[in-house]
């Protein structure tokens, strides 16, 4: 289950398991779309339970991070794993939206 | 937005673009120089740097730098179009966007701290003014690269695009190309940055984008999503060759048209849905377009020299420092190298660790030159990665001496030299920081005003000529100019005033000396600090921080003439080649690069050899004296129960005999084979011996750093471990030097400068010769300029026949002479060897036996003529307390057989061969009698004739009398009534003799006398009296005449 902490317009979501396919595009886009529904101005997705990403959950994420750019509101993505990291390097999408590594 | 170190996408952009700008700075200034006459491909290659950091910059979203390079690339544009002339102003300007660029590179992290919007406008001003009309509005114009669902990805102008059609690798083909960031990137095992670096060797690159709103909103997300990434460019390639080379297929490369109202095509066949357009923006979109440049404003040129307040947005970059790069690019062939190297290194390990286990210790030998002979190779390929050519260094003192000229009103042209020298790279980082001071120095101090210089007779444009090149395994770096030098007299008056030395030690400092003292810190001759050099960091610094690297910097000025600043530099830093010698058991290690030479004194020599002066203990080498001191007395070895009272002797000398200290001294430094080994080295200019107990071995040593507790120690300079495991410590050749010369050794120095001439004007009269003895008790003496070859031979090889002997010798008859056939001598001794002295006479061989040979020596010969006058011997001179006979070899043949020397007089006249030499004639000009014998004799051997005269004016006379007669003048320089120079003078003032060859043969050396020389139009110098160079010179005169010496 995904772990949702709220603190005035900060939140912080952490996914339960990979963020592939199904998973991302049902039940996290839902959560996220009600989360930001709510005038969250940052958001932070706690990768720390996270080993995967697909193309789908990449999506997911750009997703958010462009509804959050419209509304003015910042997204985080921390404790991310190493190989995913090096993705989202990659994809130079480290210089679009704050991404940190796994201690 | 963050960046960290370990982002290698990130680092080779960083890497790349420094690259790149490293070498604009110079083709920039060459531009510059060229002026009207554009060089095309020099332009071509600044523009494709800045263009490939625009590119990359884009990328990676860093838009001051993107957005700098751009306005720089336009410029560039126009200067390659010939459309802008590249001013200095202009130029000026974009060096000083170059450095911003450079100063940006450096610090990604923080650009938003820098305010780059001035030089953006200094430059779209300076583009907008110099383009015509038409033009101007092109840089306004905005074009929005449009996708179909009306999003616009681009906003480019129009002018950019025209210039990108127009560019190198660019072409009427403009492209939009869309990779897929996670199918056609990440999943090919490629980056964005890849593709733009690849595109940009190829093709015009305009700009790119990473378009993540393509993924929408959470809300309208669908699981068929691409995340666009866009690459616009233009280029003359047709799509087909494209897609081959970035991998993507036709439906991804959109043809962009330009106009409104046009249709854009697709490229492929099959036209697809998402079809940009390229359209000037709406009326409605003008908003949204950049605050367009006031283009009304008239403004020619509108680069102004004080441009705003730019100076103070940028901290300016120290362009002379060489900054510390994390990152080095090494030829692959080198890493090939090292690969098969660690290869052979394993190899070696497990011969070893097999050896060692089975105990077979004959093989470890084997591996144990194997193992010596790779770590040598890795060692060797392991340098080389780290060496760079100076040019790097050299090459930012273009820009430096560019700007320091224009600030100071100066003209200035630098001259590099052995910019391709290598060096280790630590030490080409080190030296940056004072090289630049001292070029500053040079620049501000050294090189006068133009109107200064006019008025001292020289060009209006001083010189700074800046060379490095190998010398015996270190490199020597000079900084030359030809300006004012350094007036010693000004430096003494400073050094008074400061009261760093007082005027009693001040007048005991030659000129050298007083100029070392700019090193002093504080000191300089400046009449102000000006604002270019003296920014704190005085000479002083320069000296220290070049000292660290193990370098010496020597100074030498003459006033009005220029200033050059010498600095020597080891090749590399962490293996140094030693000689490790020991002192009471100890083992110290001297570096190579100090090392002299090695001198062994033999205990009976040593009082020879071994003076005091002083309190100081110097020998005697080659004429020069050397200050000794002991390695024990400079470490302050105590040696238990050392009752040699000469040790104390030798530091506390009194007004004893000299030689009686000698022998001290001698008794003091003697090791158990009753042999002193001195160990000659330098430190700068000055070279004092180590007396050491013994030397060992030569070896490599890696460097250890001594501990932070004896940083401060001037008499080792760090620590290595011996092959042993032993520790040895560095001695510090140069501190310790300083120490020696802080105790009184000056007064040395200034002996050795009185002895050098006293021993200049003995050494005038200075002859080797081959001390030979015949009878018993009896030493004779040959001029060894005579002796062809010295055979030793049975006494039955000798023929007598008659009255005469002879030997076989080479396939003909050796005639041999005695020495008691002729000279009232003692009777030769009876000897199972002799020796034959082959010489020349004439064109023929003679042999003179002797019973023994002594030596060789070089010897001052003041020649008794009268005591023993006799045919055959020239005089008596006493030698090693041994009255020698100097010997006569042509009289004494001429006395033995003279019909042989008859025949010869008169084979010289018939023979046909020699009739052209013979009939030239040689005035051989000396006061010596002995030696005016010998040239004579050796001129006359090779078949000329000769004239002799004792001196100058007498020479005049001679060549009065025979004025057709004289083909050559070979004189001396030293002589009374009239000197070598006088008479040369005469000869050339005289138009019957001006055409004379004159060589002068003396010994009368250093550069100031074959200065003097060539002035009063001495056609060679020779320095010795070489007979073969003599008579080699003599006839190469004699044939070519004058002219053929230029």
């Amino acid at each position: 289950m995904n772990e949702i902490k709220r603190e005035g317009d900060r939140a912080v979501l952490k996914p339960g398991e990979d963020i592939v396919s199904a998973m991302a595009e049902k039940i996290l886009k839902s959560e996220l779309q009600e989360l930001l529904s709510q005038e969250i101005k940052e958001l932070e997705i706690d990768m720390s339970t996270v080993g995967m990403i697909d193309s789908i959950g990449l999506g997911v994420l750009i997703a958010t991070h462009n509804t959050l750019s419209k509304s003015g509101g910042k997204l985080k993505v921390s404790h991310v794993s190493e190989e995913i990291y090096d993705l989202f390097k990659t994809m130079s999408l480290d210089r679009h939206f704050d991404v940190q590594a796994a201690e | 937005m963050s960046i960290s170190a370990d982002d290698e996408t990130l680092q080779i952009f960083l890497d790349e673009s420094k690259e790149h700008l490293d070498g604009i700075e110079n083709d920039l200034l060459a531009i510059e120089s060229a002026g009207e006459n554009v060089d095309e491909d020099l332009v071509n290659k600044v523009f494709r740097a800045i263009h490939s950091v625009k590119g990359g910059a884009g990328f990676f979203a860093f838009n001051k730098i993107k957005d700098l390079a751009h306005a720089m690339e336009n410029l560039l544009g126009l200067i390659r179009k010939r459309e802008l002339a590249a001013t200095s102003e202009i130029i000026s300007l974009l060096l000083k966007n170059a450095d911003t660029l450079n100063l940006l590179l450096n610090n990604v992290e923080n650009q938003d701290s820098t305010d780059i919007s001035n030089s953006l406008t200094a430059l779209k001003n300076a583009l907008t003014g110099n383009l015509p009309q038409e033009k101007k509005q092109s840089v306004e114009k905005m074009l929005d690269v449009k996708l179909p669902d009306g999003r616009t990805i681009f906003q480019v102008s129009e002018f950019e695009i025209e210039e990108a059609k127009r560019a190198e690798n660019g072409g009427d083909n403009v492209f939009l190309l869309t990779f897929d960031l996670i199918k056609d990137i990440q999943r090919k095992d490629k980056t964005p940055y890849h593709i733009i670096s690849e595109l940009i060797q190829l093709t015009a690159f305009v700009e790119s984008k990473l378009d993540l709103e393509a993924v929408g909103m959470l809300d309208s997300f669908s699981e068929n999503i691409t995340i666009p990434f866009y690459i616009l460019l233009t280029t003359n390639m047709e799509a087909g060759l494209i897609e081959d080379f970035v991998e993507i297929e036709n439906s991804q490369i959109s043809i962009i048209t330009i106009g409104s109202g046009k249709e854009a095509k697709a490229a492929g066949p099959g036209p697809k849905a998402s079809q940009p357009e390229l359209t000037p923006p709406l009326t409605a979109d003008t908003a949204s377009t950049p605050e367009p440049v006031q283009t009304s404003e008239p403004e020619p040129a509108p680069v102004e020299k004080n441009n705003s307040g730019e100076e103070a947005d940028l901290p300016t970059s120290p362009s002379g420092a060489v900054h510390t790069e994390s990152s080095i690019r090494v030829n692959v062939k080198v890493i090939d190298q090292l690969m098969t190297l660690a290869g052979e290194l394993v190899l070696a390990r497990n011969q070893l660790v097999q050896n060692v286990a089975s105990g077979s210790l004959n093989d470890v030998e084997k591996v144990s030159q194997r193992l010596d002979i790779v770590t040598t190779e890795v060692q060797d390929a392991i340098m080389s990665t780290r060496m760079q050519s100076i040019g790097i260094v050299f090459g930012k003192f273009h820009r430096i001496v560019r700007d320091l000229a224009r600030n100071l009103g100066k003209k200035i042209d630098l001259i590099l030299e052995g910019e391709d020298v290598d060096l280790d790279k630590t030490i080409i980082e080190a030296i940056g920081d004072p090289m630049t001071h001292l070029v500053r120095n040079a620049a501000d101090h050294g090189l006068e005003r133009p109107q200064e210089r006019r008025e001292a007779g020289k060009s209006e444009t001083g010189t700074l000529r800046l060379t490095a090149a190998h010398k015996a395994g270190q490199v020597v770096i000079e900084i030359a100019d030809n300006g004012a030098g350094i007036d010693p007299i000004k430096l003494r008056d400073k050094a008074l005033a400061m009261g760093i030395y007082t005027a009693a030690q001040l007048d005991e400092m030659n000129d050298q000396a007083l100029t070392r003292l700019i090193f002093h810190p504080g000191l300089s001759t400046a009449a102000e600090v000006t604002d270019v050099s003296g920014r704190g960091v005085g000479m002083d610094v320069v000296l220290s921080n070049l000292s660290k690297l193990g370098g010496v910097v020597d100074v030498d000025s003459v006033k009005g003439r220029g200033t050059t600043v010498r600095i020597t530099l080891p090749l590399t830093l962490a293996i140094i080649p030693s000689l490790l010698v020991s002192e009471q058991g100890e083992q110290f290690a001297i570096p190579q690069i100090n090392l002299v030479e090695m001198v062994r004194i033999a205990a009976r020599d040593f009082k020879n050899k071994v003076e005091m002066i002083g309190d100081a203990a110097v020998m005697r080498l080659r004429g020069e004296l050397l200050p000794l001191v002991r390695v024990r007395d400079v470490l302050n070895m105590k040696i238990p129960n050392y009752n040699d009272s000469a040790a104390e002797n030798l530091s506390k000398t009194e007004d004893e005999d000299k030689h009686e200290t000698g022998r001290q001294a001698a008794g003091c430094c003697e090791t158990v084979d009753n042999a002193v080994n001195i160990a000659v080295v330098a430190a700068g200019d000055f070279h004092y011996g180590l007396v050491v107990e013994s030397l060992l071995d030569s070896a490599e040593i890696v460097v250890k750093p001594l501990g932070n507790h004896l940083r401060e120690c001037r008499t080792y300079a760090g620590a290595t471990i011996l092959g042993d495991g032993h520790v040895a410590l560095i001695l510090d050749v140069v501190g310790i030097g300083q120490k020696i010369r802080s105790t009184g050794m000056e007064t040395v120095g200034k002996e050795r400068e009185a002895k050098r001439i006293t021993d200049m004007v003995d050494k005038e009269n200075e002859q080797s010769l081959l001390l030979v003895g015949n009878g018993p008790g009896e030493q004779f003496a040959v001029p060894l300029g005579l002796v062809e070859r010295i055979e030793k031979i049975h006494p039955s090889r000798i023929e007598n026949m008659g009255d005469r002997r002879a030997m076989q010798y080479r396939g003909g008859t050796l005639p041999l002479l005695a020495l008691e056939d002729n000279l009232n001598l003692l009777t030769k001794e009876e000897t199972e060897t002799y020796y034959v002295i082959v010489f020349r006479i004439r064109d023929r061989e003679a042999g003179l036996i002797v019973s023994r040979i002594h030596d060789i020596m070089d010897v001052s010969a003041t020649v008794d003529e009268v005591t023993y006058q006799q045919p055959g011997i020239f005089g008596s001179l006493i030698i090693n307390e041994t009255t020698t006979l100097l010997l006569d070899l042509h009289s004494i043949a001429a006395q033995n057989m003279a019909e042989y020397t008859h025949d010869e007089t008169e084979a010289l006249v018939a023979d046909t061969c020699n009739a052209e030499k013979g009939m030239q004639t040689v005035l051989v000009v000396e006061d010596s009698k002995f030696f005016l014998k010998q040239i004579q004799g050796f001129v006359e051997e090779a078949g000329y004739k000769s004239l002799t005269a004792i001196d100058g004016q007498d020479a005049l006379e001679v060549l009065e009398a025979h004025q057709d007669l004289v083909d050559l003048v070979l004189t001396d320089i030293e002589m009374p009534k009239m000197d070598g120079f006088g008479l040369t003078e005469r000869i050339r003032s005289d138009p019957r003799f001006k055409d004379l060859p004159v060589i002068a043969v003396t010994s009368v050396m250093g550069e100031e006398a074959e200065e003097r020389g060539r002035k009063a139009g001495i056609d060679e110098y020779m320095i010795k009296l070489d007979r073969e160079q003599i008579l080699d010179r003599c006839e190469h005169f004699l044939t070519q005449g004058r002219q053929a010496a230029y």
